[in-house]
């Protein structure tokens, strides 16, 4: 079983993933969009590493996307 | 303003010294018109959380990209909410990822109640920022020594507050704001956030300040389209005046129109008595 949080909030889940698969797969966020960014663990997940980075027990995955601000 | 008041900042001409935020705007529609009204020279956003659904159904941030794309305004991303340089330094690299823009508006707060920033930790996050190559611009105190030390940071400007965030005081603190100008000259200073009325804006620019940053002002005003342009007039009289030069204030009465050669003069003066 491989537990994680995602935006503050918990998942779960038996085989294996990627951050690709996790994301625009499982949680549908639109592919080849430039409007969103990840974070694993707190730090930054370039886009391009999305497909090699397996998602492990315990990560923490943030999904930020732009909102209004002063 | 003349053509040849160039504004620049880390060597990057902007195109307005009136910077406006995007958020608490009624609708994207009256948003985007106050800021064809204005003509910011930067536009301020942040990023949070999002889910699927949530990235589909913002508009606001289309229509800011869509603005900009079409405009010489800039996007200022912001790190509002962050209360650590670690979080600040995480979200503002995040933020460049996202708005494709090395330009920052630091924020670490530390005090939930004023919003006043952490200073302490303000300083080192724009250390390592701009150590990254980040344009930081933090929303800061008008303490002259955190203002020095962020500049000994890397900062290409500094924003000190007129006033908490949203209160719409205006200068509460004058003489600190004369303090910065004076003893900073060659610094670019913008007076960031309790901006209320554009009489607040041009007196900071009047008193000096290079620019100013506002969002509640005009996003709350009953007409934010309307008021943007008067923030704009604001802005440009103040900077115009700052650079005509004020007149010294003097305590006596001094009349504008000359004496000399005026008629009746003794009469007029002794209300139609003879004068001796």
């Amino acid at each position: 079983m491989i537990e994680i949080i995602v935006n503050g909030k918990s998942m779960a889940w038996t085989s294996e993933k990627n951050v690709y698969t996790l994301i625009i797969d499982t949680l549908n966020y639109p592919a080849e969009s430039s409007r969103f960014v990840v974070a694993l663990n707190g730090e930054l997940l370039p886009a391009e590493q999305w497909p090699s980075t397996r998602v492990n027990n315990g990560d923490i995955i943030d999904v930020l996307g732009a909102i209004t601000g002063g | 303003m003349a053509d040849s008041d160039v504004f620049t900042i880390a060597g990057e001409e902007i195109s307005s010294r009136l910077w406006l935020g995007s958020s608490m705007y009624p609708s994207p529609d009256i948003m985007v018109s106050a800021f064809a009204s204005a003509q910011p020279g930067f536009v301020t956003m942040s990023l949070r959380r999002q889910t699927a659904g949530d990235l589909a159904n913002n508009d606001y941030h289309e229509r800011v990209n869509q603005w900009l794309g079409a405009s010489q305004s800039r996007l200022l991303p912001n790190t509002a909410g962050c209360q650590s340089a670690k979080e600040a330094i995480q979200l503002a690299i995040l933020a460049r990822e996202l708005f494709k823009t090395s330009w920052i508006k630091l924020e670490v707060i530390g005090d939930e109640y004023s919003l006043q920033p952490n200073v302490f930790e303000l300083v080192s996050a724009a250390r390592e920022l701009s150590s990254q190559g980040f344009h930081v611009l933090p929303y800061c105190t008008d303490d002259l020594v955190v203002c020095e030390s962020l500049l000994h940071a890397g900062c290409p400007a500094i924003m000190p507050w007129g006033a908490p965030i949203g209160t719409g005081k205006g200068i509460i603190n004058p003489y600190q704001l004369r303090t910065l100008r004076a003893r900073l000259p060659d610094t670019t200073i913008i007076v960031d956030a309790g901006i209320g009325r554009p009489s607040q804006a041009m007196q900071a620019m009047e008193m000096g300040a290079d620019g100013v940053l506002l969002n509640t002002a005009v996003a709350k005003a009953a007409n934010p389209v309307t008021m943007a342009g008067a923030f704009a007039a604001a802005v440009d009289a103040g900077r115009t005046a700052y650079h005509a030069g004020f007149m010294t204030e003097r305590d006596m009465a001094s009349p504008s129109t000359p004496v000399a050669g005026m008629p009746f003069w003794h009469t007029a003066m002794r209300g139609g008595q003879p004068h001796e």
